[in-house]
């Protein structure tokens, strides 16, 4: 079920990238060969990259991409290490929780304004903002889970 | 107005950073902590930059570059390129250190993660550099500074970014990034040649090809060779934006290399497009975050005391842009390029601007000196990876590194003390 979960995400995301290369070379082709430029094609493109990045950002924290200095910990000693190991997951839990709050309260403001161009409110827009908010929550969680399972392991493994 | 607020978003970021916290997250965290402390502007500020920082048109360019990117390299279409380059200059001598660097030209910076980047052309080259007699420490050292260069060469994602960032036209970016790239290159390729005349390399690696195979590898890449004909052509002959060349480039890759070269699966497509995402996400995260981030360093002026002090110790353009240099090597060296970019760029930019500098200048001086710090000795992030994947310590690459990194920052000083070499072909097509 978990897993179903995960890969839905990764496929929903899949499926925007798609529909995003699609969108702008419609909009070309429309504008340079039909001669007919579209007006919803660069709005319903941006509407979408939010939610590419999003996405792709609460990805990110599951698998571990985002951009890190790993220097200075590296030089520190073990046990110093372990607890400041705690820390950046706890600083992405707070900004999760700031996204989901705030992400929220954007959300309810543009609940009823709609784009010029499409019929569509901006509601739509700000949705992922709480949505990877939530997502990263859950895949932290996932994260530690995982690692303590793993510590509680190695100890077992390796004697007293 | 208290100053106390800038110190916490310096502090606090500079601390998180140490501490391994990833760079976006450090920076929301320290703008809120800034907002907090200051009172009056709303902390949903720095959620609303997360939305606004990245919601103009040139940013979408960020997720079609990388797919394309992704394309071309899984598909067939980088490693014909590869093979054009090594029937057509392997036989000099200096043989495959040539090949290198210009397959980095064909491969250049187009990826996001300049960590991808490395790891595919380490993998794809290093073995067969070894075999050829090179050291593994000598071939990781080419290598390293080819990707250097490579990173420099247009259409790569730093300068979608930064154009984006900072409102500067990508197209003239790309094309101000030739003439500077093309120098690096034939500079590094200067070097590998008087080392293999000297022996200190391998010399030539491979019998001069024949003209039927030359031939045959020419037509093998009219068709990849299409795909910068779309990016580059398309632009500066005005037919599209950069965001609109990225996505007929990927149209273009996709068919190339799903239909006629059949090299990927869907399995391949399938893992290509999540990355795109993952990658998009990463990105642009920061960007939102550093786009909150300067806004808060600018409502405090903090830019102007910067460029004031700069001004006051005197100097004027030429001291400034030494001093870009130094900051971007080093910071480009521990955050890796774009961060470095992100967090720099829009402070430093608006001094360059009262300094006289034009803005294609600065913006790829800059995007030169960051490609060079990600490969720059001892702790540049390319270099750690490819050592890895020579499985050689990075120490052993020093000694090797040491001509191709100074030949590159000489580059570098000429590029910084030179606008023309920027600057004509933008000036020549009207960017």
């Amino acid at each position: 079920m978990k897993k179903i979960g995960d890969n839905l995400i990764e496929a929903v995301s899949a499926v925007i990238v798609v529909a995003l290369t699609v969108i702008v070379f419609v909009q070309v082709f429309n504008r340079f060969v039909l001669k007919t430029p579209l007006a919803w094609s660069e709005d319903l493109a941006m509407l979408l990259f939010q939610w590419v990045v999003f996405l792709g950002a609460a990805i990110g924290v599951k698998r571990m991409r985002h951009f890190g200095i790993e220097l200075v910990v590296r030089h520190l000693p073990a046990r110093l290490r372990r607890g400041v190991e705690l820390l950046s997951p706890l600083v992405m839990a707070i900004v999760a929780l700031v996204m989901i709050f705030q992400g929220w309260t954007l959300l309810t403001f543009n609940w009823t304004r709609t784009f010029a161009t499409m019929d569509l409110t901006y509601k739509w827009a700000f949705a992922p903002i709480p949505l990877a908010g939530i997502l990263i929550l859950v895949y932290l969680v996932q994260l530690e889970v995982r690692r303590w399972r793993e510590g509680a392991h190695a100890k077992e493994g390796h004697g007293p | 107005m208290s100053l106390t607020p800038i110190a916490i978003l310096l502090g606090g970021f500079i601390l998180l950073l140490a501490l391994n916290v990833p760079v976006a997250f450090s920076m929301v965290l320290a703008c809120i902590g800034a907002l907090w402390w200051q009172g009056t502007i709303p902390i949903s500020t720095v959620t609303m930059k997360l939305y606004s920082g990245i919601d103009t048109f040139p940013f979408l360019a960020i997720p079609l570059f990388i797919l394309a990117g992704g394309l071309m390299e899984q598909g067939g279409i980088s490693q014909r390129l590869v093979r054009l380059a090594s029937n057509l200059v392997g036989h000099i001598r200096g043989g495959l250190g040539f090949v290198v660097v210009v397959s980095e030209i064909f491969f250049s910076g187009i990826s996001g993660s300049s960590i991808a980047d490395a790891s595919a052309i380490g993998s794809l080259l290093l073995p067969s550099m070894v075999r050829a007699g090179y050291t593994a420490a000598r071939a990781t050292a080419i290598v390293a500074a080819a990707t250097g260069m490579g990173m420099m060469i247009p259409p790569c994602l730093n300068m979608v970014v930064l154009g984006a960032v900072a409102n500067i036209s990508i197209a003239g970016l790309f094309m101000g990034g030739f003439l500077p790239g093309f120098l690096m290159a034939l500079t590094l390729m200067l070097v590998i040649y008087l080392q293999s005349s000297r022996g200190t390399l391998p010399g030539a690696t491979s019998a001069r090809p024949s003209l039927r195979e030359v031939l045959i590898s020419m037509r093998d890449s009219v068709v990849p060779l299409m795909m910068p004909v779309i990016i580059f052509g398309g632009i500066f002959a005005g037919i599209f934006t950069a965001t609109e060349a990225a996505a007929v480039a990927t149209v273009y890759a996709f068919i190339i290399s799903f239909f006629v070269y059949q090299e990927i699966t869907r399995q391949d497509l399938y893992k290509i497009l999540v990355d795109t995402a993952v990658m998009t996400g990463v990105v642009s995260l920061l960007v939102g975050a550093a786009t909150g981030f300067s806004w808060i360093l600018a409502t405090y002026q903090v830019p102007r005391m910067i460029g004031d002090s700069i001004v006051s110790v005197g100097g004027g353009q030429y001291t400034f842009l030494i001093l870009t240099i130094a900051v971007f090597l080093f910071f480009g060296m521990i955050l890796d390029g774009l961060p470095a970019i992100l967090i720099f760029f829009p402070i430093l930019m608006p001094i360059a601007l009262s300094l006289g500098v034009h803005p294609l200048h600065f913006g790829v001086l800059v995007i030169a000196v960051v490609g060079i710090a990600i490969v720059a000795p001892p702790i540049g992030l390319c270099l750690v990876i490819l050592c890895s994947l020579a499985k050689i310590k990075l120490t052993d690459t020093m000694q090797p590194l040491i001509p191709y990194t100074a030949i590159l920052v000489a580059d570098l000083v000429i590029i910084a003390f030179w606008p023309w070499l920027v600057l004509f072909l933008p000036t020549f097509f009207k960017l």
